[in-house]
């Protein structure tokens, strides 16, 4: 890795799954209190309406409900994609320094290997075929294996999702952000990261 | 002090939220009389015309008020159609609303408090209504109906 790599990824911002999902709980506090405003306009048969609610106008209980459902769900899907970016980052950090740092346990040491294989193909490390695959062969626990195979079929969603979305969604279950949210930070909490 | 149960909490939410009878027995009634003076006066300018006019009834329902019938007006025109179908009056910004459907897009008729109709032009960037005249009847079915 060159000098400049090595800078770039010291330096990097640290986010983590779990601002993410602050961020996104205080976003649907503030939708759900703005569709309160709006639906208390349909009791105010006045018809004046400040200008900021116009974008209102004409709509019925059950289109405001729709609107907001629309929102949601959108806000929804950024904040998978979010969360599984920032879980992801974690574990591209915490391969990096283990690769960088030298350390002596067998799973910087796998990093190492798998590193250097890459480096000779001048390719970077994979999520899927280097990092998670060296945490679920070194790792003894079931529960550790469980967060890996859990967060792995979380995988489709984030290429999906990370790819605009330009094929027809087809997952084993139906997540929504607060699955997502427990799946990314068990994974990171049982592999100690 | 006593405390408050979840039926208290329910009992008075449903307080806010829910309009008394009164209220939505005279909303529904002034929001249909004013659906028949809007039809009566669609069909008072269409008197020497060659439009076929249809007068039906729909279900119509909205959250917190229920379902109740009220007409809807469709004009037949040779092989096409406009139809004139009652939205509701639990509306924001306005007490009623009708969605004119034509075969090539739709337009929105409001009703407001002072019992007049108008035509919205447009809600974005600023919302835009002009009254309801021969005028701007003729300028909306222009724009829902066929060129």
């Amino acid at each position: 890795m060159s000098p400049a790599a090595i800078a770039r990824l010291q330096s990097a911002r640290d986010d983590d799954p779990t601002d993410v999902w602050e961020w996104y709980q205080f976003q649907r506090q503030i939708l759900g209190e703005e569709l309160s405003r709006a639906i208390a306009l349909l009791s105010n048969s006045s018809g004046a309406l400040e200008h900021r609610a116009e974008r209102y106008f004409g709509k019925s209980h059950d289109e405001l409900i729709e609107l907001f459902a629309a929102q949601t769900r959108e806000l929804d899907l950024l904040t998978m994609l979010g969360m599984l970016a920032a879980t992801e980052g974690r574990l591209q950090r915490d391969c990096f320094s283990r690769v960088h740092q030298r350390l002596k346990d067998a799973v910087s040491r796998e990093f190492r290997r798998a590193n250097k294989r890459r480096v000779r193909h001048r390719q970077r490390l994979s999520l899927e075929e280097d990092i998670l695959r060296v945490w679920k062969d070194n790792c003894s626990h079931a529960s550790a294996k469980n967060a890996i195979n859990d967060f792995q079929s979380l995988l489709s969603v984030r290429h999906w999702l990370a790819h605009g979305r330009f094929w027809l969604g087809k997952f084993g279950r139906g997540y929504d952000a607060q699955d997502v949210h427990v799946i990314c930070s068990n994974l990171l909490q049982v592999l100690g990261i | 002090v006593a405390k408050e149960t979840i039926s208290d909490f329910f009992r008075q939410k449903g307080k806010a939220t829910r309009p008394s009878t009164g209220t939505r027995e005279s909303r529904k009634q002034e929001f249909l009389q004013a659906l028949n003076k809007l039809f009566e006066q669609i069909q008072g300018e269409l008197v020497d015309s060659d439009v076929e006019v249809d007068r039906d009834e729909i279900d119509v329902y909205e959250q917190s008020f229920g379902g109740y019938k009220a007409p809807r007006l469709d004009l037949v025109i040779g092989d096409e159609a406009v139809a004139f179908i009652p939205k509701g009056f639990n509306i924001v910004g306005a007490v009623g609303r009708v969605d004119v459907k034509g075969e090539r897009g739709d337009g929105m008729l409001v009703l407001q408090p002072e019992g007049r109709w108008c035509v919205v032009q447009g809600t974005r960037p600023t919302l835009k209504l002009i009254p309801l005249t021969p005028e701007s009847l003729l300028e909306l079915l222009k724009e829902v109906m066929r060129a």
